[in-house]
């Protein structure tokens, strides 16, 4: 069976924080990034939404060693223009994260994305790139990887909850409106503990196509990340 | 869209990606008398919101917390803290003018003052900004940080301010951090949501205060293990005050196989037989059994079959004989090995085969000694290697009747001591010694020790503590 070519991107961090925008005054985190994060990682690689091919897709898949909770300076900003006094607030944390990211190229597929020029943007990347905390940069690797079709392990990947039925379900923002005015929310699937063992299958009902690496690992698309998509979907 | 249709729109209850709005609209629904939010009419829509104002009205009027009739007063700090359902300047006026700011608190804005923009949550005209005083957890309209330039809070439709109105009916009140249970699975959440709507009846409308409950977590093993269905959707305990003195939110949750595995100890015979051994593995010396079970599924699960090891192992020591329900606890573990750690069943068969040849090595002795110290290297996997080792290399040499395989074979060896992230080797360990006294239960063996020490006992079988029992006398009817 033909092969196609993808970009594999891994991210690292020692501490990574994915706040759940839903609850604002309070600040609890997710068990792994919402595609609407890693999408922007890339765009603040490439300098900016604008750079950014607005059908640009990916697959990711997302593992943290371990979590916790510590304690962050809250700077308000108030609305009357007064100063307003920082105070300690109680933040969730993950630990020891590895984010992979597979940037795929496969034209009979309609999936047509500029690896080369993905590589030489993540190696050199126009902003910091970051993984919810502003002060912890992550380290990024990059390599081409061949991706056969065919069913893959779901181990941590980050997939449509149409497509399989193990690990937690989460419903995470996908894109966002660059006024935040409105968020394109989409379910997914995730084991956190990164040991799931089913074979993501190639199903019939499912539109997208689904990819193994040389390591068996399943390689998903996620729907596209970029603004535009929360901007013309918002009703 | 027409001024007809707009109305319409601002009447009829959508669902969201929010869970406390989705527990809101499914109380909401109950109180219109609708089986779910999207079939809420708009005269139901109406009279439901109609009921919660008179019953904030009511509740306000009492004016303080701390008389018998003040649960909902005192509650409602936690939910819309300075509203004027309960902010102190409110409470200074007379009744009727409590209950005008009461209506007009609870009263659509008049279109002209519509902002023009979209319902953050979906997407239908909003009707204005909300903060914390509407919201639970959401960030004071006093600050700018999480909110859209210009915009003084959420931007939000009627009907989603509506359902954060109707959130307390859905949740467990508890006159401090409010419990409410969630869950993707639509059929769960309408099921829980509606008893709790029951339930809440008389906290609110009378404003009696509900019972004392023994941990937040039995509260939703209690739900799942009376649900009758096949839960599709992990479940989701949440946590949280929105009170002034500190917004809090503790999410707690259930992953589909485990609660669904939760659901089915009290429904399939074979399992529900072991529940009640189960219920005494977790039991402490000052908290019932469904505490300490409840606690460990939401926290660690892992511990569920750590425990059972454990309580097995006590009694052994303190009877010198193989409890009597290590064979049910045992079943559990195995269904729990399956059907919550996804563990292979080639793995499991694996384990049970050394979990056999150990049994049979111990049954031969006569004294419980040696399966004490079997017990003992639980405590350390270096020892528990070097045991099974040296007794491997014995049964090698000189294998017992009827042995057809290794001891320990590569596989089970890999299982138990491998230390690699993806294998759960302290899990598989506790698996093994639990298999083992099963094993030895079905042998029927009593070592010679074991039984002068059991005529000194008069009861082998430990009572369930008095809680325990009458929650699984609840749970008769299931």
């Amino acid at each position: 069976m033909s092969t196609v070519q993808a970009l594999e991107v891994t991210v690292t961090a020692p501490v990574a924080s994915f706040r759940n925008p839903l609850y604002a005054g309070v600040q609890v985190g997710l068990p792994c990034p919402p595609p609407a994060t890693v999408g922007g990682l890339l765009a603040a690689a490439a300098g900016g939404w604008d750079a950014v091919d607005p059908g640009l897709r990916f697959a990711m898949a997302f593992h943290a060693r371990g979590q916790g909770v510590d304690l962050e300076t809250y700077h308000p900003l108030d609305a009357t223009g007064k100063k307003a006094d920082p105070t300690p607030r109680e933040r969730e944390f993950l630990a020891d994260v590895t984010l992979t990211v597979w940037l795929v190229h496969d034209p009979d597929q309609r999936v047509v994305t500029d690896l080369d020029l993905w590589q030489r943007r993540l190696r050199r990347p126009v902003w910091p790139l970051r993984l919810g905390r502003s002060q912890d940069l992550v380290g990024v690797r990059t390599r081409l990887v061949e991706l056969r079709p065919g069913p893959g392990r779901q181990g941590a990947a980050v997939l449509p909850a149409g497509v399989t039925g193990f690990g937690t379900r989460l419903r995470l923002p996908t894109a966002v409106a660059r006024d935040r005015s409105w968020t394109v929310w989409e379910d997914y699937r995730h084991h956190a503990a990164g040991t799931c063992e089913e074979q993501v299958p190639e199903s019939t009902d499912w539109p997208e196509q689904t990819w193994v690496d040389k390591e068996g690992r399943a390689v998903v698309l996620l729907p596209p990340t970029h603004p535009i998509h929360a901007e013309e979907r918002q009703p | 869209m027409s001024v007809a249709d707009l109305d319409e729109q601002q009447h009829r209850l959508v669902l969201t990606a929010h869970p406390l709005q989705r527990v809101g609209a499914y109380a909401l629904a109950e109180l219109a008398g609708a089986e779910e939010p999207e079939k809420v009419t708009p005269e139901g829509f109406n009279t439901a919101v109609a009921k919660m104002t008179a019953d904030a009205i009511r509740a306000a009027k009492v004016r303080d917390t701390k008389r018998p009739e003040g649960f909902w007063l005192k509650v409602s700090l936690s939910f819309f803290p300075n509203s004027k359902m309960n902010h102190n300047a409110q409470l200074k006026k007379s009744d009727e003018e409590l209950a005008a700011g009461i209506r007009a608190w609870r009263s659509p804005p008049e279109p002209a003052s519509w902002p023009g923009v979209r319902c953050v949550l979906c997407g239908r005209e909003a009707v204005g900004f909300y903060g914390k005083v509407d919201v639970p957890l959401a960030e004071s309209h006093l600050y700018r940080n999480t909110t859209p330039r210009g915009h003084a809070g959420l931007a939000l439709c009627w009907p989603c301010v509506c359902s954060f109105h109707a959130l307390p009916y859905g949740c467990r009140l508890t006159g401090g951090p409010s419990i409410a249970l969630h869950s993707w699975d639509e059929r769960f959440l309408a099921r829980v949501v509606s008893r709790q709507v029951e339930r809440n009846h008389q906290h609110i409308v009378l404003g009696r205060a509900a019972d004392k409950i023994p941990a937040r977590e039995v509260v939703a093993l209690h739900a799942l293990r009376h649900y009758g269905e096949r839960l599709t959707a992990g479940v989701e305990l949440l946590v949280f005050s929105n009170n002034n003195k500190g917004q809090t939110l503790e999410i707690h949750s259930l992953e589909q196989p485990l609660a669904e595995w939760l659901r089915k100890t009290a429904r399939r015979p074979e399992l529900r037989q072991g529940f009640a051994a189960l219920l005494r593995a977790h039991a402490g010396p000052k908290s019932p059994g469904v505490v300490g079970l409840a606690r460990n599924a939401f926290h660690d699960p892992e511990r569920i079959p750590a425990a059972c090891a454990r309580y097995l192992a006590d009694r052994f020591d303190r009877s010198g004989l193989v409890p009597s329900d290590a064979a049910d606890l045992a079943g559990l573990c195995s269904s729990f090995a399956i059907e919550v750690m996804w563990m292979k069943e080639n793995d499991l068969a694996e384990i049970k085969a050394t979990a056999h040849g150990v049994a049979l090595l111990l049954s031969r002795e006569t004294s419980a000694g040696k399966l004490r110290e079997f017990h003992s290297t639980l405590k350390d996997p270096g020892r528990m290697q070097a045991w099974l080792r040296t007794r491997a290399v014995e049964w090698t040499l000189n294998p017992p009747e009827g042995a057809d395989r290794p001891l320990l074979g590569s596989r089970a060896f890999q299982l138990l001591f491998d230390t690699g992230s993806d294998n759960r080797a302290w899990f598989h360990r506790q698996l093994l010694f639990v298999a083992v006294l099963e094993e030895l239960h079905r042998l029927g063996w009593r070592p010679a020790d074991g039984a002068a020490v059991a005529k000194e006992i008069t009861e082998e079988d430990q009572p369930l503590g008095e809680d325990d029992t009458k929650y699984l006398q609840g749970e008769e009817s299931l």
